[in-house]
């Protein structure tokens, strides 16, 4: 099995991350610059925090080109978690970030706005979602999957051509992302014990 | 998992602890048993004034496949930092909190409001809630608890962890009304704990629109363990995960 990249800017939860590839059977290394990303054959973007401070960094650290390069010219696998797909959006809205990677279509929105009655936000906890089973990269996760959420912003807008799963509540927030060679998930797969070490095993296994 | 010295204790009302084994292989076996969210505490580390004990944070973050919300001694933004390098997925304060509030707010801006808790220790005093100060061991006037409620969720706090301190390790079953009187005053997820002594009175809880409870005693003393209590609430039609 290949060696999965991990990437460290400063803004994610990476021993987590790390554990839960090498529990799902992987090998692991934590990278932090562009040259680092572009000898990888695997990516994995963390993130836990503020898509802006997120953003920030992997705009002025290169990594965000480098990303760009491997995936789109190279093809080589992707995972962003959390922030890391958020991240890929056309717009951000968090502590007035302007774009983000643009990759794709969507806005990352506060979930204040899309909340109902009751509702708490931030949306913490296990949830189920709902498949999008016209997206073949739907395929990585469990229909009857449970997974979990801890998040503030949302991404919103996104087509069926690139959403694998969506939330029944908030207005549909998109669960899940997958197109070319790139995969996203809001949840955690890292802390979403069994269902989530079956997502990183499909993510491994995944030949795009 | 409440931790000192280097070992989990548990007792009642934030005294008479005993030995309750050791951190790594509670949160291997909490883990396997289904555990949705592991809480680890250091109960010492405010009151002795000192950091958590990372490596032993550390050492359960490896066990943990849900998340870690670490807490106790987290008075600044690079202890807060050590513990996410550490594997915390989430921080709770809880006296830092009192003396320092604009932590909350820093860490927020750093790591988000969904991983900063604020753990709310309440004593109840003939039915009116005070707020509990760890440092003195007992409950405060100086500030009440819907006044705090309302600087935390303004400073970002994002979840609260809601302990009634008067029925700690007691067994006398978990504080709905707080936890109404809380919910009530905020839009953030809510954490009830303290009391919980029966898997009935978990029922109960969750039954009267309880959105999550934390177990400590029911877990230690006794012979039930995670399955078994959601199994439990699976049968009472109460919405958990299996």
């Amino acid at each position: 099995m290949s060696v999965v990249s991990v990437i460290d800017y400063g803004a994610g939860n990476i021993s987590s991350v790390s554990n839960a590839i090498w529990y799902a059977g992987a090998d692991v290394e934590v990278i932090s610059t562009p040259d680092e990303v572009a000898k990888a054959d695997r990516l994995v973007l963390p993130g836990v925090g503020a898509a802006g401070t997120a953003m920030a960094r992997l705009r002025s650290s290169g990594l965000m080109d480098a990303l760009r390069e491997m995936v789109f010219d190279k093809a080589r696998p992707f995972l962003g978690i959390c922030i890391g797909m958020q991240v890929l959006a056309e717009e951000l809205e968090e502590y007035g970030a302007g774009a983000g990677f643009g990759w794709v279509p969507g806005t990352v929105q506060n979930l204040k706005s899309h909340a109902a009655e009751r509702q708490t936000v931030p949306h913490i906890g296990w949830k189920a979602i709902e498949v999008n089973a016209e997206n073949p990269l739907s395929n990585m996760m469990s229909p009857k999957g449970v997974y979990y959420f801890c998040h503030s912003f949302g991404l919103f807008g996104t087509p069926l051509a690139q959403s694998t799963a969506t939330l029944d509540t908030f207005d549909g927030c998109v669960a899940a992302i997958g197109f070319d060679t790139v995969v996203g998930t809001q949840f955690h797969p890292e802390k979403s014990q069994n269902d989530g070490i079956q997502f990183l095993e499909s993510f491994l296994a995944w030949k795009p | 998992m409440l931790l000192s010295k280097n070992r989990l204790v548990k007792g009642t009302r934030y005294a008479e602890y005993r030995d309750a084994g050791s951190a790594k292989t509670t949160a291997r076996a909490y883990n396997a048993q289904g555990a949705d969210e592991i809480f680890l505490l250091d109960i010492d580390a405010s009151k002795e004034n000192r950091e958590p004990d990372f490596e032993t944070i550390a050492a359960a973050a490896l066990e943990c496949f849900v998340p870690l919300t670490v807490g106790g001694g987290i008075s600044s933004l690079d202890i807060a930092d050590r513990c996410f390098k550490s594997g915390a997925d989430k921080i709770c304060l809880t006296s830092t909190a009192r003396s320092n509030p604009a932590l909350i707010d820093g860490i927020a801006h750093r790591y988000g409001s969904q991983a900063t808790v604020i753990g709310i220790d309440v004593w109840n005093e003939d039915g009116t809630y005070l707020l509990y100060d760890h440092l003195t061991g007992r409950p405060t006037r100086d500030l009440s608890l819907e006044d705090w409620l309302d600087q935390v969720i303004d400073l970002g706090a994002g979840e609260l962890r809601v302990m009634d301190v008067s029925r700690e390790g007691t067994r006398e079953g978990l504080n709905t009304d707080l936890y109404d009187k809380v919910r009530t005053r905020v839009s953030v997820p809510v954490i009830l704990e303290g009391g919980a002594g029966t898997l009935s009175q978990v029922a109960e809880a969750l039954s009267a629109g309880v959105d999550a409870v934390a177990l400590g005693t029911l877990l230690v003393f006794s012979d039930n363990n995670i399955r078994k209590i959601k199994h439990y609430m699976r049968h009472e039609k109460l919405p958990v995960r299996l």
